[in-house]
C-alpha cells in the first residue's frame, strides 16, 4: 500500500463512506419483517414477539416459549433487563408443559420465576453427592463416583451483552461451561474433554438446576416450614415431599427469589444443599474459563462444525460397530461431511478412512489413490521424498477404462498394523478392483538448491498475479502460474510447493509424468501431529517459520513445467537435473 | 439528538419508528462489516436483514444502551461468519466459476482496502468511525448519540485517525 493511495485519512474515510452510501438499504425489509410478527403492533405482546424472534435468531434453535407471562420476557416502560439463560429455555419448557399461565404472578413459583427473570446473574454454591457428566463414565470408574462425597458446586449463570445464554458449572472434579449452543466439559479425575454443539434445549433441561428445582414447587402438596430470618431478610419457607424424598426451598419474602435448596434422599440424607445469589459480578476467572487439554476427547450434539461432525462419526463407528481384530472392513455411509480425513478411532486400534468426496457422491478412484492411500506408503520415504503423499500417487497408474469409476459412498475401518498392501487390495478387490505391480523405468526430477539466502516469503509471489475485485483477491480462479489461494490467510512452505508442483504434474495418474526428488537440503516442517495441533492456532507457530512463499502456484502440463523451471530458479535459487531410474509401478484394473 | 440508550427506550416501549433510527445510524457500518467477510452483496443483504431483526429480538437484553453500535455490529459479524459457513460448503459443492464471482457487487479497490484497515479497531472505535465518516455525524452530534462528552468524542476519534495513520504506514514498509 503506498502513501499516494491514503493522501488524506478523512478524504479517504468519507469517500468509503459514499461508497458505502450507494449499497442499498435494507431498513425498511427488516422493518417490515419486525411489524408482521404476531403480535408486534400491540405493545404489550410486542415484547413476547421480540423475545421469541431473539431467541430463534440469536440462538439459532426454536425455544418454547413462555406464553403469557409478559412480565418475565420484556417489560413495558422501563427497560427491563432479561437473563436469558439456559435455566430459562427450560423453564419455559416446563411452564409450557404444565400450561399454567397466568397474566400476574400468584402462585408462589410463579412469583419466583417472574423474579428470576429480572435478575442479570445466578450464582449457586453448596455441594452435591452426585456429579453430573454429560460424557457418561467409561472404562475408569473415579474415585468422584462415591456416593458418600460431598462434591462442591460453584454454578454461574448470565447472559453475554449479546443476549448469548452462558453457564459455568463445577461439581468437584468436572466443570463444564457452555456459551450459547456450545458445550465443552472437562472431567478432571478421567483427565476427559467433552465436547458438544446445538444442545442447548437437551443440556438446559438436563442440567438448569433452578427450573428443575422449582418445577417441585407446582406440585399443591406443599409443606409451609414458616419464616426466618438471614442476614436481614424474611425468608419464607415450603418442603415438598415425593417417592420418598423431599425438597425444601427458602424465598426471600420481599424478592420472591430462591435463596436456598436442600434435597433429601430416601435414606433420609442430604443429597444437595445449594445456596442462591444473585445480580454479583461474574468473577473474571469464570468469565475466562477455558477447558485444558485433554488425553482423552469426546465429541456429541449436531455440530455445525464439521470437524466435530467427523470426529463424532469416527467415535460412532468405533462405538457401534463389530470390529475385527485384524484386517479391515467396509461400512457403507448415507450421509455426507463437510469435512472428513482419515482419522484412527478412539482407542487408536483402528483407522478410519472415509471414501467420499465434498464434490460428488462417491469418490473415484485417483482420488482415493492420492488422498487415502498415497500417504500410507513408505516407498518414498526410502527414496528420500519429502512430498511423500504425491512422490507415492505417481508410483500408481489407473487403467483409462477405469477414469470414471466410482467407489460407493463408505468408511474403510483398517485394524492397526495391517500393511498398506492388504488393505487396499481388499478395498479394491470389495469393489471389482485389482491391483499388480510392474517395474518400468521412470523420468525423475531431482531439485537442488544453490545455497542462496531466501528472500522472506512475504515477497515471494506466484508469477502469475491474482485476479482482483473489490481490493480482494479472487482466490478458486486458477490459471497456469497463478497461486491456487489455498492457504491465502498464511504462508506456504518448501513441503507445500514441491507436493502442489508434483501435484499438477502427475495429476492424470498415467504414472508417465516426471517424479520430483527434494534434494535442496532446505529446511522443511514437521509432520503436523493433529492430535497435539488440531487447532489451526496452535500449528500456526510452528509451521510459520519454515514458510517461504505466499501461495503455491498452479504449474500444470508442458507450459506449467517451463514456468515452474524459471519460477523456482528466480525466487530461490532451485534448479532441476532429470534422470531415469527403475521404478516399481502399481497398476489398478478391473479383476 | 436523541441518544441511542433513549431510542432504545421508545423501542421497548413499543414504538417501531424508534428502531429505524437506530438502525440507520449504523447500517453502513454493518454493511461494512457484512461486506469484509463475505465479498457479496446479495448475500450481504439477506444477513444484513436477518441481523436487524435479530438484535430486535435482544434488545432487551443489551445491557449499556451506550455501546448499541458495538453490539449491533457484534451480531451482524456472527451472523455474516454463520453465512459464510454455509457459503463456503456451498461454493465448495457447486465449484464456484469466475462468472460468479464476475457478478459480486463490492466495493471499489482502494474503499475495500481502507475498510480492511478500519476492520482491524475494536468495535467500539470503529463505531465511532462508523457514525463519524460512514453516516456524516458531526462531533456534538455524536456524543448525543454516544451519551459521551463531546471532548471525549473528540479525543477518542483523533486517537483513532492515529491508530489508522500508524497501520497504514506499517503497511507501506
Amino acid at each position: 500500500m503506498t502513501d499516494s493511495r491514503f493522501p488524506d485519512l478523512n478524504e479517504r474515510l468519507d469517500q468509503l463512506g459514499r461508497d458505502l452510501s450507494r449499497q442499498p438499504s435494507v431498513i425498511a425489509t427488516a422493518m417490515r419483517q419486525i411489524r408482521e410478527l404476531p403480535g408486534a403492533l400491540n405493545d404489550d405482546a410486542t415484547g413476547e414477539a421480540i423475545a421469541e424472534l431473539g431467541s430463534k435468531e440469536l440462538q439459532g434453535e426454536p425455544k418454547d416459549r413462555l406464553a403469557g407471562e409478559s412480565s418475565v420476557a420484556h417489560g413495558q416502560g422501563s427497560r427491563r433487563r432479561v437473563l436469558r439463560l439456559a435455566t430459562f429455555a427450560a423453564a419455559a419448557s416446563l411452564i409450557l408443559a404444565i400450561g399454567v399461565f397466568v397474566s400476574r404472578p400468584r402462585t408462589l413459583y410463579a412469583k419466583a420465576m417472574d423474579a428470576l427473570s429480572r435478575v442479570q446473574t445466578i450464582h449457586v454454591t453448596g455441594w452435591s453427592r452426585r456429579v453430573p457428566r454429560s460424557w457418561p463414565l467409561e472404562k475408569v470408574k473415579p474415585a468422584s463416583e462415591d456416593p458418600n462425597k460431598q462434591h462442591a458446586v460453584d454454578m454461574w449463570f448470565w447472559s453475554s451483552v449479546d443476549g448469548t445464554p452462558r453457564t459455568f458449572e463445577r461439581y468437584g472434579p468436572v466443570t463444564k461451561i457452555m456459551i450459547g449452543e456450545s458445550e465443552k466439559e472437562y472431567q478432571q479425575d478421567v483427565d476427559l474433554l467433552y465436547l458438544a454443539e446445538g444442545r442447548l434445549n437437551d443440556e438446559a433441561a438436563e442440567i438448569a438446576a433452578l427450573a428443575n428445582l422449582l418445577s417441585e414447587l407446582k406440585d399443591a402438596k406443599q409443606a409451609e416450614l414458616g419464616t426466618k430470618s438471614l442476614d436481614g431478610r424474611t425468608l419464607r419457607g415450603v418442603k415438598v415431599t415425593r417417592g420418598g424424598r423431599s425438597e425444601e426451598y427458602w424465598f426471600d419474602q420481599a424478592s420472591n427469589l430462591p435463596v436456598s435448596y436442600v434435597r433429601i434422599g430416601e435414606d433420609g440424607e442430604k443429597q444437595i444443599d445449594f445456596t442462591l445469589s444473585y445480580d454479583e459480578s461474574v468473577p473474571p476467572e469464570v468469565l475466562a474459563y477455558s477447558p485444558p487439554k485433554a488425553s482423552t476427547v469426546r465429541y456429541g450434539g449436531s455440530h455445525p462444525d464439521v470437524n466435530l461432525a467427523w470426529k463424532q462419526h469416527v467415535q460412532d463407528l468405533w462405538l457401534n460397530h463389530e470390529l475385527p481384530e485384524t484386517g479391515c472392513l467396509m461400512v457403507p455411509r448415507e450421509i455426507k461431511f463437510g469435512n472428513s480425513w482419515t482419522l484412527q478411532t478412539p482407542d487408536e486400534n483402528y483407522t478410519v478412512f472415509p471414501v467420499d468426496s465434498r464434490h460428488s457422491a462417491g469418490m473415484d478412484l485417483r482420488h482415493f489413490v492420492r488422498n487415502r492411500v498415497a500417504n500410507r506408503m513408505d516407498d518414498c520415504v526410502r527414496d528420500g521424498c519429502d512430498g511423500v503423499a504425491v512422490c507415492n500417487a505417481t508410483t500408481w497408474r489407473v487403467d483409462e477404462s477405469l477414469s470414471e469409476f466410482m467407489f460407493p459412498n463408505c468408511d474403510l475401518i483398517v485394524a492397526a498394523n495391517t500393511p498398506w498392501q492388504e488393505w487396499v487390495q481388499f478395498f479394491l478387490n470389495e469393489n471389482g478392483l485389482k491391483y499388480t505391480d510392474v517395474e518400468e523405468q521412470r523420468t525423475i526430477w531431482i531439485a537442488r538448491h544453490d545455497g542462496r539466502e531466501l528472500k522472506p516469503w512475504q515477497q515471494v509471489k506466484p508469477p502469475v498475479p491474482y485476479r482482483y475485485r473489490g481490493g480482494k483477491p479472487m482466490y478458486g480462479v486458477v490459471v497456469p502460474g497463478r497461486g491456487h489461494g489455498s492457504n491465502y490467510a498464511n504462508g506456504v512452505t518448501f513441503a507445500d510447493l514441491f507436493k502442489g508442483f508434483n501435484s499438477d504434474q502427475v495429476n492424470g495418474m498415467r504414472a508417465d509424468g516426471a517424479i520430483l526428488r527434494n534434494e535442496t537440503g532446505l529446511p522443511l516442517p514437521p509432520q503436523r501431529d493433529f492430535e497435539t495441533h488440531s487447532a489451526q492456532e496452535d500449528w500456526e507457530p510452528i509451521v510459520s517459520q519454515y514458510y517461504v512463499s505466499t501461495d503455491v502456484p498452479y504449474f500444470p502440463g508442458k507450459e506449467g513445467r517451463e514456468m515452474a523451471i524459471e519460477w523456482y530458479r528466480k525466487e530461490f535459487g532451485i534448479t532441476f537435473a532429470e534422470e531415469k531410474r527403475t521404478m516399481t509401478t502399481h497398476v489398478i484394473e478391473r479383476k | 439528538m436523541e441518544s441511542d440508550a433513549d431510542l432504545i427506550e421508545q423501542v421497548l416501549k413499543g414504538r417501531h419508528d424508534s428502531y429505524a433510527t437506530l438502525l440507520a445510524r449504523y447500517e453502513r457500518l454493518a454493511n461494512a462489516t457484512v461486506i469484509r467477510i463475505l465479498g457479496d452483496q446479495h448475500l450481504a443483504e439477506d444477513v444484513l436483514q436477518e441481523s436487524f431483526v435479530a438484535a430486535f429480538g435482544s434488545l432487551s437484553s443489551l445491557r449499556d444502551s451506550s455501546r448499541f453500535g458495538s453490539w449491533l455490529v457484534g451480531i451482524v459479524r456472527r451472523q455474516a461468519l454463520r453465512a459464510l459457513r454455509r457459503t463456503r460448503q456451498t461454493v465448495v459443492l457447486n465449484q464456484t466459476t469466475e462468472e460468479q464471482l464476475e457478478t459480486a457487487t463490492m466495493l471499489p479497490e482502494d474503499s475495500m482496502a481502507l475498510l480492511e484497515i478500519v476492520d482491524r479497531l475494536p468495535d467500539d472505535e470503529r463505531t465511532l468511525i462508523g457514525l463519524r465518516h460512514f453516516e456524516g455525524f458531526s462531533m456534538s452530534e455524536i456524543a448525543d448519540i454516544t451519551s459521551s462528552p463531546l471532548g471525549t468524542v473528540t479525543k477518542k476519534l483523533s486517537r483513532i485517525h492515529r491508530t489508522l495513520k500508524e497501520i497504514i504506514s506499517e503497511e507501506e514498509e
